[in-house]
């Protein structure tokens, strides 16, 4: 798995690639730890070249967005296809994470 | 039926949807996306949870074709007993603090399948799943 990260302005933007399953998501999990060690003003996982989420991917997803929280830091997710994002609203996660369809949608109503 | 060596679950997986995407043509992307995902969740709740107690551990995994497109996925194990239409779901929806990170695979596989099938024969769990 590949996870590219940059920054638009404020905003850490994460944007990992391939399967977010049992076999990768421990790595991006410890990715983002060590990203957040910055204390970015925002996160947002672009999710589009992610091929395949698991529930242990969403358990990833979930505990970045713990974390973000703990760390008074805004956080969302975009760009899922349209399976992933089957499963993230399946579970639930729709509720408590914002999701966006694109990167300018997410930069625009971020909250 | 394809032998799972839990021990390597990254090239058992493979295993599997390699299987998958050579027996089934033509596959529905919806569909494959499916299968992919209880494999995942049914084979990865085998490595972290299974109790084989002191036996060593026997797990296989069939897939097999029915009339209209449907697809029978069939696990088999002998772990100790697990009925996971018995597991209860996780709280879903709400709020981020009360979020459970556990159960997620169970509950999507159950709302993913059409028709789940739970016996325990012989000292082996066979789940028959059909999506």
């Amino acid at each position: 798995m590949e996870i590219d990260y940059y920054n638009e302005g404020d905003i850490l933007i994460v944007a990992p690639s391939g399967k977010l399953d049992t076999t990768h998501a421990p790595d991006f999990s410890k990715r983002i730890k060590e990203l957040f060690e910055d204390k970015p003003k925002a996160c947002l996982i672009d999710l589009s070249n992610i091929t395949f989420l698991a529930s242990s991917g969403l358990q990833s997803i979930l505990a970045a967005a713990k974390n973000a929280k703990k760390e008074e830091m805004t956080f969302g997710v975009f760009g899922m296809q349209k399976m992933a994002y089957n499963v993230f609203t399946m579970s639930g996660f729709n509720q408590f994470i914002q999701s966006f369809d694109s990167k300018e949608d997410a930069l625009a109503n971020l909250l | 039926m394809i032998p799972i060596d839990l021990a390597h679950m990254e090239q058992s997986l493979l295993l599997v949807e390699q299987n998958l995407e050579s027996f089934v043509s033509n596959l529905d992307p919806e569909q494959h996306y499916k299968a992919t995902f209880i494999c995942e969740e049914i084979l990865t709740n085998f490595a972290r949870h299974a109790n084989f107690e002191n036996r060593t551990p026997n797990v296989s995994f069939k897939l097999d074709t029915l009339e209209q497109e449907a697809l029978l996925l069939t696990f088999r194990d002998n772990a100790q007993p697990f009925d996971l239409l018995e597991y209860p779901d996780p709280k879903i929806g709400g709020d981020l603090e009360e979020a459970e990170l556990g159960g997620l695979g169970i509950y999507l596989t159950k709302q993913y399948a059409k028709n789940i099938q739970y016996c325990y024969e012989n000292e082996f769990n066979i789940l028959k799943i059909i999506l």
